[in-house]
């Protein structure tokens, strides 16, 4: 399977490899055998690549449907994954952005576990900082919301 | 750049953070910032609900019968933080839920923990299930009287500004049945009482106000 990212970058992967994607597997089950590459606009190379890297690992992998992710809640993230995840906070934001359009359930459940292990113990102020996200209440809405829940902070 | 992810990726990655963490610190994330503020509710909201249809019961006990969570899932007000569990369910049989009126007070507390079944005691209950050891643990909200109808057939105690209590009357020859409309609970009550439940280490530094047994054992704690 020929597939072309943003860039026109062209990748030759197998077909189970590809399956992996819920999309591409209902485009290719659409379009039949084809030697035209596959365009996918929202995905650059290197993050085509590195979703490539996952899907190929995971190639034999049980299929998990959106019921049984629902249900899964483990927090375990296996020694691979953990290391496919170690990367820039940038890439890993692409890599959920792409792993959502190409519907790849496993990969998605993966890197959006990862930034939740960044989110988890830290205080407000260490999320904004660690996210680079901007406090827009003011001091007056944020002491509000704070004192709404201050149940969390007696002990 | 968390913040351009859509709304639905947003949410899925909090849903990851609230299944490693617990209530009481996945409720400070409401100060992040205002898109958190209410996603984080929404998450709340999700988890409360999943948790009640696995694993944990909310239950209602009276002289008549029990009825559950499963049956009774709440809902949720952002505006007044709380989780409000409607009885008034048409699946339920016309005899669900009536007392029948007889002296001055309908019982001398409200608890979510089983304290027997006494005449006019009614008993809130959140516990968990499958597990070796079942644990109920539950909030004290203090006496209630009879209530008294005046002008509507609806009469509302307040326990305080967020935890209530809705009767119904309905009369039928001549009977006066008192119907339990609905209960409300301040949401973060609901929230640690799930977190307790949850985390056992939780349990023997209990809040004031709140209180825990073991099933077929005596009272374990009581603030």
């Amino acid at each position: 399977v020929k597939l072309t990212s943003s860039e026109g970058t062209e990748f030759i992967i197998d077909r189970k490899v590809a399956e992996k994607s819920v999309l591409l597997k209902n485009m290719l089950e659409d379009v039949g055998e084809s030697d035209m590459a596959i365009p996918l606009p929202n995905v650059t190379g290197p993050i085509l690549n590195k979703v490539i890297d996952y899907c190929t690992h995971h190639r034999d992998d049980p299929f998990v449907s959106q019921e049984d992710d629902s249900k899964k809640v483990s927090d375990d993230i296996d020694d691979w994954d953990a290391e496919f995840c170690k990367v820039d906070q940038g890439t890993l934001f692409e890599l959920i952005l792409s792993a959502n359009y190409l519907d790849i359930k496993p990969l998605l459940d993966l890197t959006c576990k990862t930034v939740a292990n960044m989110i988890k113990g830290k205080t407000p102020d260490e999320i904004r900082k660690t996210f680079n996200i901007t406090n827009d209440f003011t001091p007056e809405e944020e002491e509000h919301v704070r004192k709404e829940n201050e149940w969390c902070e007696e002990r | 750049m968390i913040q351009f992810l859509p709304n639905e990726l947003q949410i899925k990655i909090l849903t990851n953070v609230i299944t490693k963490t617990d209530f009481e610190f996945f409720c400070t994330l409401r100060t992040v910032c205002k898109k958190w503020n209410t996603f984080v509710p929404l998450v709340m909201h999700e988890v409360v609900i999943s948790r009640l249809n696995t694993g944990l019961n909310f239950e209602l006990t009276d002289w008549n019968e029990t009825k559950w969570s499963k049956e009774l899932l709440p809902t949720y007000d952002d505006q007044t933080k709380t989780f409000t569990f409607l009885f008034n369910n048409a699946n339920y049989s016309s005899k669900s839920f009536y007392y029948i009126e007889q002296d001055g007070y309908i019982n001398k507390s409200l608890y979510f923990r089983r304290v027997g079944r006494h005449k006019h005691t009614i008993d809130f209950i959140a516990f968990v299930e499958n597990l070796f050891i079942p644990i109920k643990l539950g909030a004290e909200f203090g006496s209630l009287k009879w209530p008294e109808f005046v002008v509507s057939n609806l009469y509302k105690y307040e326990f305080d500004h967020q935890s209530s209590v809705c009767f119904k009357r309905e009369i039928d020859k001549n009977i006066t049945y008192v119907k339990l409309y609905s209960f409300t609970i301040a949401a973060w009550k609901l929230y640690y009482i799930l977190d307790c439940l949850q985390i056992n280490s939780k349990l023997t530094r209990l809040r004031k106000g709140f209180q825990y047994f073991e099933e077929n054992q005596s009272l374990r704690k009581s603030l």
